[in-house]
């Protein structure tokens, strides 16, 4: 026992091969979806090389915004074990809602950008929704979600009324063109998003607890977490985000749509899925989802750039997040965990 | 319990003889599909006609226009109190189920307007109505080689609009604003539907005219804006200063790859055509600047306003659909000219109805649609 290290003796520096065994094994950084997006960039750049052309990056920055800001929000959810697939029925509202508030064709509203505020209460103001009865109510998230989509969908027809409504406000249309530091404000909202996402992830106390919740609800009320109220934070947190991406998106299109998020959420869970954020909970986190979303936007835009034909694009899309799916989610196969 | 009894027998009774009659009608028509036998013209008084149309959603432009004029046409009879319309969302068993249950309350006067969710359902909708006595007009779908026949006494009529002249006509006005040269790039709607066949057909016909034009290539963005805008920012950067014109097959991708087009800074330098005649792109077409150089007329308040004309003049005998020829009984509407600058002045607004004229109920039928 004499030969033990004392805690007085620092530790000897770790072999080379150790280190990159570490980081690979690490889950705080999302290894193997970075490997799957590298995997897609050294492909693109054999078939087409403007794929890493600076306009095509900034591209690539514009059309991952969206889907980034949602899968920030959505992440925070996933990893308490629930779902929120609201998402497309918040951002009809708050996109919709972004639109008759500020200057437009159809009312004499010009909130400038209290529209957007007022869009995110929306977005936030649902999830208090889905996280109110899920966390108090106890109906399954998958559920509620169906139910507050439907309402977020519901509230952005009655603003609609017939004719969708032009965004004249030309100060908030160019948040979506105008490029600040080479990329549109769009873009630099939705980095800010990000950056304080991971924050709140890794160093408030939310962050944490969510972390905990989604590990073991039991445990985590055992050790006095109010776990009803973080699950609440949780899912309001995600519909914030939505609401802002509905904001973003009506930014881009400049004019109120009811169809304004069609298509996101599958973009957003299987951006978040193959970040390596898994769906029980617990485990992944904000920069995870970010990377994982990044792959499936670049996914479709590099299919275009190859000149993969429409018609099979869909099954290479599915084969290649299957595939992607498989390889991210390869080393949690041998643990004891239960997949559903 | 006595009237529940009665009704059930009642039911049975009606169930067994639509059996029977179908079946006898099988024999003698040899495969016709018609339960309420032939040739019973219909004898419904106006003012007892429920009018109900059926369509996707009113978050969509397209379906209020369509609602519009069916609108129109239920004041024009004083029957806007006996106007509804119903929203499927997408979903084909709610829409079946939705229309199962207008006829439940009795449905020889029921007049129904209906723009299938999907071809597949149209064989159980035309059982429904033809179980039920009602009339049934259809749009856009139906499974191929399925038409109203001589013994589909309450499917009315189907109706449809021939997407090749739309995309022929809209890509020739786009070349056209090219110079008749250049390189241009497509975007196709949901690849299996019609619509997006035909437009795409429309397209290929105008490329073989103008040989100075070349197609890069056509990507689909499933009828969808965002999709639009992001598959024309990729193409953008593929093809970069090559692109000259966005031939869509629909307004709102079109809309979005002028979006596209706008963020690349490429304002009014690439030309855009879309089709559908959304108001949004009607006043694209009016701005000079805006590159956006041609649409097509809606014709959402036309299937609107003739499909309940057309059943109505059924349900009240005003025509014997059983006599009726074939290009009244299947047919796509009368292609109109396309929406450019020469003519975007007087263009009406999609949901206007001032000049639809109801007196004929077939006015806008134009060539059959084949079975």
């Amino acid at each position: 026992m004499s030969a033990a290290p004392t805690t007085t003796t620092p530790a000897p520096a770790k072999p080379q091969s150790h280190r990159l065994h570490d980081l690979v094994h690490a889950e705080k950084v999302p290894v193997p979806a970075l490997a799957v997006l590298i995997l897609i960039t050294l492909v693109m750049l054999l078939v087409n090389p403007s794929f890493l052309s600076l306009g095509n990056l900034s591209t690539l920055a514009v059309q991952s915004a969206v889907p980034v800001v949602l899968a920030v929000g959505l992440t925070f959810v996933v990893l308490m074990g629930g779902i929120d697939l609201s998402l497309e029925g918040v951002m009809a509202a708050s996109g919709m809602a972004t639109a008759v508030l500020l200057l437009n064709d159809r009312n004499g509203f010009d909130l400038g950008l209290w529209a957007v505020a007022v869009a995110v209460a929306v977005g936030a103001a649902l999830g208090a929704l889905s996280g109110f009865s899920v966390a108090f109510l106890r109906v399954p998230s998958f559920i509620v979600t169906i139910g507050t989509w439907q309402i977020g969908l519901g509230i952005a027809l009655l603003l609609f009324a017939g004719k969708p409504p032009r965004i004249q406000d030309a100060g908030f249309l160019r948040l979506a063109v105008n490029p600040v530091f080479g990329l549109p404000l769009l873009v630099w909202t939705a980095v800010a998003v990000v950056l304080i996402g991971a924050w709140i992830q890794h160093y408030s106390r939310f962050g944490r607890y969510v972390m905990v919740v989604g590990g073991g609800e039991d445990i985590a009320r055992l050790s006095g977490i109010p776990v009803r109220r973080i699950r609440v934070y949780g899912f309001i947190v995600s519909g914030f985000c939505a609401g802002l991406a509905g904001a973003l998106a009506t930014a881009r299109t400049g004019v109120g749509d009811v169809g304004i998020g069609t298509g996101q959420l599958f973009i957003t869970i299987a951006g978040v899925v193959i970040g390596g954020t898994v769906l029980t909970g617990g485990r992944g986190g904000v920069l995870h989802s970010v990377v994982g979303v990044i792959v499936m936007v670049a996914l479709a835009n590099g299919m275009v750039l190859a000149g993969v034909s429409s018609f099979i694009q869909q099954a290479v899309l599915g084969a290649i997040v299957v595939a992607a799916a498989v390889t991210t989610m390869w080393r949690l196969r041998a643990r004891l965990r239960v997949v559903k | 319990m006595t009237n529940h009894a009665r009704f059930t027998r009642l039911r049975v009774t009606a169930v067994t003889g639509a059996v029977l009659l179908a079946a006898l009608g099988g024999c003698a028509a040899g495969g016709g599909s018609s339960a309420a036998g032939p040739a019973e013209k219909g004898t419904c008084k106006p003012e007892d006609i429920t009018l109900v149309q059926s369509g996707r959603g009113l978050e969509n432009e397209y379906y209020v226009s369509v609602d519009a004029g069916a609108k129109a046409f239920a004041a024009s009879k004083g029957l806007t109190a006996k106007y509804q319309w119903i929203a499927s969302d997408g979903d084909s068993s709610k829409q079946l189920s939705q229309i199962k249950s207008i006829l439940a309350n009795g449905g020889e006067c029921v007049v129904l307007n209906v723009d299938p969710n999907e071809a597949s359902i149209v064989p159980s909708l035309v059982k429904e109505v033809d179980n039920a006595g009602a009339w049934l007009v259809t749009q856009w779908n139906t499974p191929p080689g399925l038409v109203p026949g001589a013994d589909d006494q309450h499917w009315v009529a189907h109706m449809s609009v021939d997407g090749v002249p739309q995309g022929y006509d809209t890509a020739k006005a786009l070349f056209e604003s090219m110079g008749g040269q250049g390189s241009v790039v497509a975007l196709q709607g949901i690849l299996d539907n019609p619509p997006a066949k035909e437009r795409f057909a429309g397209l290929q016909k105008a490329l073989a005219e103008y040989p100075g034009i070349k197609l890069l290539e056509d990507q689909t963005a499933s009828w969808d804006r965002t999709k639009g805008q992001n598959v024309t920012q990729s193409l953008l950067t593929k093809y970069g200063d090559q692109v000259g014109g966005v031939w869509a097959a629909s307004d709102s991708m079109a809309l979005g790859a002028l979006a596209a087009i706008n963020g690349a800074g490429k304002a009014g330098q690439i030309k855009v055509s879309g089709i559908d005649g959304l108001k949004e792109a009607i006043d694209a077409v009016a701005n000079p600047n805006s590159g956006y150089v041609a649409t097509t007329q809606s014709t959402a308040a036309a299937q609107g306003a003739y499909g309940l004309n057309i059943g109505f003049a059924a349900a009240t005998g005003q025509i014997d659909p059983a006599t009726e020829p074939a290009n009244h009984r299947a047919f796509n509407l009368k292609p109109l000219p396309p929406i450019t600058a020469a003519n975007v002045a007087t263009a009406p607004d999609p949901t206007d109805t001032s000049n639809l004229d109801f007196a004929d109920p077939f006015a806008q039928a134009g060539s059959e649609v084949k079975p």
